[in-house]
């Protein structure tokens, strides 16, 4: 008889533990995502002129690719402000602007800037982290001499070594660290 | 293969030399043989072997085998005892008998131990397995649990980096090799290859890896085998005994405090309770010439467990918490494809310092499991029935913590998997000779993610009923065995403002007929035939997202199939006097089975380009052959020699399949001595481990298999009676030559080396506490 008891015990605190547990799970979500790199660009003596390019990739990895609203068209031998901003668009009624948080933490991120081919433009940085070194959150472009066209590609990385050779001055081959963003944007000169 | 050639010229060398010794010495006799049930015939593990009037004496190992050596000749008295069987005792001319089979017949049992159930049960399964316990197992003392059986032949170990390792069975690893952890299916993200298994080995008294499809008894995703944690029983007799465990380890400066508290109360016949627990903490390590930044971990473990007993059932129940915080080498996480590539081209050296702080990248992991159970005793055999709830939390943490502010330090993935499982169990006999089980059981499982998607949420309910009978009649065994599973899935995605549900079902049934057959005393030959099948897993129908450790991305297909395999194992073992040893070869074929294939293009996203893999199925060849051999140079000196080899085919397209163990060969000598001075049971051996350059196709991953490599260890134990209690010390020195080389299956061959030189010391303290 104990016997029978024993078993009817166990089962039925199995059965006790196991309903305590809700079957359906609800699914919730918090995570960051960053969709759109933002570039402004006004000319450098006439900031009236002035248009805004976004490349964004709402969707995350996978899915549609990242897209590139509109094409950049510079002016030969003319220098633009270049100002970026770095969005979360995953969410479309709650689009988190994270451009600030990327300016807290400048010490430990750098923005890089590669033309291909060369003579498209070149690149100098206007703003400095708190040791003096470059962020790349506002820049100065100034477009080539030659009708090309071509790609920018604009490279944010998470802890660079900013003291590595070249680093500072533009250059990435030395500057290690993580890539957060690593945007192709197809640009002309004319 | 030069490394064996070498060996098989040494040991004739010094094979010479023992003939020369054994004409000068005459304490050099030895009795081997091995000790069998009277009835079953199945040999006897762990029996105690003494020499009368002599101090003598041995064990029986896990497959009954006993050696005792260094006797003069004359006549002896051997006395064979082992709980739940008669005593006996046999008298013996060492010039006459060398070997002798023992046959050993089973008390009417009235003391029904748990032990003896046990190993009892295992036995049933005619199934090529090793394990790890006693000195052994002592020697891995310290290391995680796949780095323990990676010494086994036929296992091997995946790994990414030196803070995470997992267990590979015949090349199968993940979903398809089960651990059951103290009689409990353990349910994690057993699916990522960065996802070791949540398991403090100092639980075990012993460790068993079954090698290959052990689906009939353990359930349908055994395809590769099964390990086994097994603690020892609680204790029998009433009073109070404890045991402390210290490692040291220098290479990550290493510290290991684990100890155990056992009791069984004079107060209340038949209660019996054990507290363990465990600490580790390490820091970087290094490998030769540089550090592995953040690479250190921590790990705080804890166990208890109680039982009440009477003549005809016992109750219990378990409780165990898993906790580690782990470092992962902070330039493996990487940002994108040409990050990556910049890791190989700039090969330039971590050139950070050692150091015991954890930063991100970091995974913290705990794992809670709460057992009981029940057995009953009686003329129908033994019924168990064992409930056990496990939770299971991982949240892993990027390089990079998240910008906005109101996530702080919040984990980027977070993963809480709430799993219920109840078995049924019944043991019988028919008649003397027809025994066997059947069983049934169930899981039901939730999983819930917070953050980056990779996996969506699901719920799982899985049930299982089988049944297996081993009939005997002298020397010939033969097994057979049926079940059936069930599955059913449910997964929930979050589509931003929905939640997309799909439901799976699968169910089938599997089987499988071994038998084995007693060629000499000596020699024994076993064969098995089974199907078995697995369901696709979460990952492989759903998982959808970018990997950082590997620069990829990955895509599940929902439209997968389940696998099936059918497998074909033998294995001929065999205990000659001076050389013992096994040999087993497998041959699997795998339907639809499943992996994750290289796609020829990348994928787009704003954190650059990555390349893209994607799971899908293909019909799969598995074979393979493991073996063990040793060779008894003298009394003294042993040889061992292990070899594993696999290989895995795509069937369609006859090429090698990925991450699948390259060749391995240990061969070790081993140098014992019974008593040295006041040391006991000294042990001095060197080992070798060779492993060859992977098959796998040199074009379909970012880079092609690292070359072989070939490192050596040492090792010396011993034990120093304190107070009548043996105090076992070891000291262990791995990678002596400090050899610097990158395994094909470590995921951070990409970036770093394997980790250099290491010394360990060991001690095992037994506190024995009169009442």
């Amino acid at each position: 008889m104990m016997n029978y008891n024993l078993i009817l015990i166990l089962l039925s605190a199995a059965l006790v533990f196991s309903s305590c547990k809700e079957d359906e799970p609800a699914p919730h979500n918090e995570e960051e995502l960053i969709t759109n790199v933002e570039l402004h660009f006004a000319e450098a003596n006439n900031e009236a002129n002035s248009f805004t390019v976004t490349y964004k990739d709402t969707d995350g990895a996978g899915g549609q690719d990242p897209v590139q609203s509109a094409p950049i068209v510079l002016e030969k031998s003319k220098s633009y402000l270049l100002s970026i901003k770095v969005k979360d668009e995953s969410n479309a009624s709650n689009v988190l602007d994270l451009t600030n948080e990327v300016a807290e933490e400048s010490i430990n991120h750098q923005f890089f800037f590669t033309f291909s081919p060369s003579q498209l433009a070149t690149h100098t940085y206007s703003d400095e982290d708190g040791n003096a070194k470059p962020i790349g959150l506002e820049n100065v472009i100034s477009a080539g001499s030659t009708s090309i066209s071509g790609t920018m590609t604009i490279t944010l990385k998470h802890q660079p070594d900013k003291n590595a050779s070249g680093v500072s001055s533009g250059d990435i081959s030395n500057a290690g660290g993580e890539t957060d963003i690593e945007a192709r944007f197809s640009i002309s000169v004319n | 293969m030069p490394l064996s050639k070498t060996a098989i010229l040494i040991l004739f060398f010094v094979l010479n030399w023992v003939a020369a010794l054994a004409a000068s010495d005459p304490c050099i006799r030895t009795i081997s043989g091995n000790v069998r049930d009277s009835l079953s015939k199945d040999f006897v593990p762990y029996v105690i072997i003494t020499v009368d009037g002599n101090n003598k004496g041995t064990y029986s190992d896990e497959k009954g085998h006993f050696h005792l050596d260094s006797l003069c000749p004359g006549t002896y008295t051997i006395i064979f005892k082992s709980l739940g069987y008669k005593t006996i005792s046999t008298t013996i001319n060492t010039e006459k008998t060398a070997k002798l089979t023992v046959y050993l017949s089973q008390q009417n049992i009235e003391l029904k131990e748990v032990n003896i159930e046990a190993y009892k049960s295992r036995s049933e399964i005619l199934q090529t397995q090793a394990s790890l316990h006693g000195k052994e197992l002592n020697q891995t003392r310290g290391l995680s649990l796949a780095e323990s059986l990676a010494g086994i032949t036929g296992v091997s170990m995946i790994r990414t980096g030196p803070s995470i390792s997992k267990p590979v069975i015949h090349g199968m690893y993940s979903n398809r090799v089960l651990i059951i952890n103290n009689g409990v299916r353990q349910e994690g993200q057993q699916w990522g290859s960065e996802h070791a298994p949540e398991i403090d080995p100092f639980i075990a008294s012993e460790l068993t890896v079954i090698k290959g499809a052990a689906s009939i008894r353990y359930g349908s995703d055994a395809m590769g085998g099964v390990i086994l944690v097994a603690p020892k029983p609680l204790k029998k007799q009433h009073g109070y005994s404890a045991e402390l465990n210290l490692v040291g380890l220098t290479n990550n400066r290493q510290g290991v405090v684990s100890g155990i508290f056992d009791g069984n109360l004079r107060q209340v016949e038949g209660l019996a309770f054990r507290l363990q627990g465990t600490y580790k903490k390490a820091g970087s390590s290094f490998a030769p010439g540089y550090n592995l930044g953040n690479t250190g971990f921590q790990e705080i473990n804890f166990s208890s467990a109680v039982r009440f007993n009477r003549a005809n059932y016992e109750v219990g129940a378990f409780y165990s918490r898993f906790n580690t915080t782990l470092g992962i080498l902070r330039k493996s996480h990487i940002g994108n494809k040409t990050d990556l590539l910049n890791q190989f081209e700039s090969n330039r050296n971590d050139t950070s310092e050692f150091s015991y702080k954890i930063e991100r990248p970091r995974q913290d992991i705990s794992h809670d499991l709460l057992k009981v159970y029940g057995n009953l005793y009686g003329d129908y055999g033994k019924l168990n029935l064992t409930y056990a709830f496990q939770h299971n939390y991982r949240a892993e943490y990027d390089a990079h913590r998240p910008y906005k502010n109101q996530l702080g330090e919040k984990p980027n993935l977070e993963f809480n998997l709430y799993t219920n499982t109840l078995d049924f169990q019944w043991e019988h006999s028919i008649s003397e000779r027809l025994k066997g089980s059947a069983g049934i059981m169930g899981m039901i499982q939730a999983n819930v993610y917070t953050g980056r998607k990779l996996i969506p949420n699901f719920t799982n309910y899985t049930g299982g009923i089988y049944l297996i009978e081993k009939y005997t009649k002298d020397k010939f065994q033969l097994e057979g065995g049926v079940r059936y599973d069930y599955k059913f899935l449910k997964s929930y995605e979050n589509l931003g403002d929905s939640i997309s549900s799909n439901n799976f079902n699968w169910s089938k049934t599997s089987g499988s007929i071994g038998a084995s057959l007693d060629l000499s005393d000596d020699l024994k030959l076993q064969a098995t035939l089974g199907t078995a099948w697995r369901a696709p897993s979460i990952n492989e129908l759903f998982i959808d997202g970018v990997h950082h450790g590997a620069a990829s991305y990955e895509k599940g297909d929902r439209t997968l199939k389940e696998e099936m395999e059918y497998s074909f194992t033998s294995h001929l073992h065999y205990y000659g006097e001076r050389i013992h040893g096994e040999i087993g070869f497998y041959y699997n074929l795998i339907d639809h089975y499943i992996y994750l294939k290289p796609d020829t293009s990348v994928i787009l996203t704003i954190l650059g380009a990555y390349p893209s893999f994607h799971y899908t199925q293909v019909n799969a060849t598995y074979f393979g052959l493991d073996s063990d051999l040793t060779i008894g140079i003298t009394n003294k000196l042993n040889l061992d020699s292990k070899i594993t080899l696999v290989r895995a085919e795509n069937r369609e397209t006859n090429q090698f399949l990925e991450y699948i163990p390259a060749d391995k060969f240990i061969h070790s000598l081993t140098y014992s001595l019974p008593d040295f001075s006041i040391l006991e049971d000294v042990e001095l051996s060197l080992t070798n481990i060779s492993v060859l350059r992977s098959k796998a196709p040199k074009d379909t991953d970012h880079l092609p298999p690292p070359p072989g490599y070939s490192v050596f260890n040492a090792d010396l134990s011993f034990s120093i009676p304190v107070n009548g209690t043996p105090v076992s010390l070891g000291i262990g020195f791995n990678n002596i030559l400090n050899t610097k080389y990158r395994d094909y299956l470590n995921r951070f061959r990409y970036f770093s080396d394997e980790t250099g030189r290491n010394f360990i010391i060991r001690a095992k303290i037994p506190i024995e506490i009169s009442n």
